[in-house]
């Protein structure tokens, strides 16, 4: 995918797990769990998929792209979805948005 | 469109309970303890505690087994020099950490580390709202001043706590006082009206249990009976007896694996076998194939739907895997008649 560079929006954001929050994949299902409240969250597969890519290492739309082709479906509706998605999970703190993928303040 | 990337979190418990995953462990570091509670349940039972490489180990095995959810417990954990080694090591597994204490070495810098490490929570346990009547239950002058100070530099840190307090006929007459206590140091607050025997079955610290009275005062209190509690359980059409050995289990100092903290039925041991064998192993798998119609002694009971039945309790007490727990059926009996005494006085206000 090639990047604009300024677009600001929540698609070139890198998406990192939080420290705070544990999770296992069981049968292909996520269970996440967000400390200090014990926030529960249990995604599908299409969830999960977007949950274990967040490795601070692909950006969103790098992430739908992928969904795209896995799953078959539609690019502006998996934004959709995904953008509503990912939002909840910042604001519980579960996910971090980062302009940079991480460790890359090391090179 | 959110709900369309996520599904039910019962649904994944359900699965959880019916493919049995260990989804929650709790793990004894340690029998040692700097405190002499009398209640206590607890009973060294020798042998040398699992090491630090062999505790990592199996956590490696459970964490490959999908357990999420690990307490650490004792004993005390903070008398383990290797405590953080091992929490440490459980956060980097993935692991969602809880931490059982009895607070008083938690310090400054104790609770400052702690937090780095991001658990879910930290539960402390008091035994009165004052320092005589909480001392008195320790056997340690100035432990109710330091647990609770625990709770406050906990809370300073942005830990989640809970106040975790065994109810006794000696500290009834607190609840309030330990409500209020919760409350000033920022803790959730859980009380527990069961005194249980000790794990080798002696019955020694039900010196101290409630008599039926306090119980029934206690199971009239709303912080005892949530309202969804209030409704009769009709646990009989259930299709197991209990989660524990199903989704949850309890490992030992000395790598005992258990059904539950409260259940001594041994399903193996860490140091002769892997968790996987002990886990889908014969004893495991014996306990799973009851179901609550195989209670014969409790199918009958009048008080069956207000029951709260412990498996591991009704084995402490009997050596019965399948008898009836006296606690409970005194309890079961109590919330019934309070049940009872709820629609009468519904009828007469009408």
């Amino acid at each position: 995918m090639i990047k604009i560079k300024g677009k600001d929006t929540m698609l070139s954001k890198y998406l990192l797990r939080s420290d705070s929050t544990a999770y296992r994949t069981i049968n292909g299902l996520a269970l996440i769990v967000g400390a200090p409240e014990g926030k529960l969250r249990s995604l599908n597969e299409a969830g999960t998929f977007i949950w274990e890519q967040a490795d601070g290492r692909h950006t969103l739309s790098d992430i739908i792209d992928q969904m795209c082709q896995k799953y078959d479906v539609d690019y502006t509706q998996a934004a959709q979805d995904a953008e509503t998605f990912v939002h909840e999970l910042e604001r519980q703190d579960m996910l971090v948005l980062m302009d940079d993928p991480a460790g890359s303040e090391e090179m | 469109m959110r709900e369309e990337l996520e599904c039910s979190i019962d649904a994944f418990n359900a699965r959880a309970v019916n493919d049995n995953v260990p989804l929650s462990v709790l793990f004894e570091l340690t029998y040692r303890c700097n405190l002499y509670c009398e209640h206590c349940y607890q009973v060294d039972r020798g042998s040398e505690e699992l090491s630090f490489s062999e505790i990592t180990d199996i956590m490696d095995q459970l964490a490959a087994e999908s357990c999420l959810f690990l307490t650490l417990s004792g004993g005390e954990v903070f008398v383990r020099e290797d405590f953080f080694d091992i929490a440490r090591y459980a956060v980097k597994r993935g692991f969602a950490l809880k931490v059982f204490s009895n607070g008083t070495l938690i310090n400054e810098s104790v609770a400052h580390e702690l937090a780095l490490l991001h658990p879910l929570e930290v539960g402390v346990s008091i035994y009165g709202s004052d320092a005589a009547t909480h001392d008195q239950f320790t056997g340690v002058p100035g432990s109710f001043h330091r647990s609770v100070n625990a709770l406050k530099l906990l809370k300073h840190q942005g830990v989640l706590t809970v106040v975790k307090c065994l109810l006794m006929k000696e500290n009834i007459n607190h609840i309030e006082g330990i409500k209020a206590l919760a409350q000033e140091v920022g803790a959730i607050l859980q009380f527990d009206p069961i005194v249980a025997p000790k794990i080798d079955g002696n019955r020694e610290p039900l010196q101290h249990e409630l008599s039926d009275a306090d119980l029934h005062r206690f199971f009239s209190l709303e912080i005892a009976e949530p309202q969804k509690a209030k409704e009769p359980n009709p646990w009989l059409s259930q299709p197991i007896i209990c989660r524990a050995g199903r989704d949850l289990c309890c490992i030992s100092p000395r790598g005992d694996v258990y059904p539950c903290v409260e259940f001594p039925f041994a399903l193996g041991n860490l140091r002769k076998q892997n968790f996987v064998e002990i886990w889908r192993g014969a004893e495991a798998e014996r306990l799973r194939k009851l179901t609550p119609s195989d209670l014969h002694e409790c199918v009958s009971c009048p008080d069956l739907n207000y029951c709260t039945r412990c498996w591991g309790l009704a084995f402490v007490e009997s050596g019965k895997l399948l008898g009836p727990s006296q606690i409970n059926c005194r309890i079961a009996r109590i919330r019934h008649r309070i049940s009872v005494e709820r629609a009468e006085n519904k009828i007469k206000m009408r």
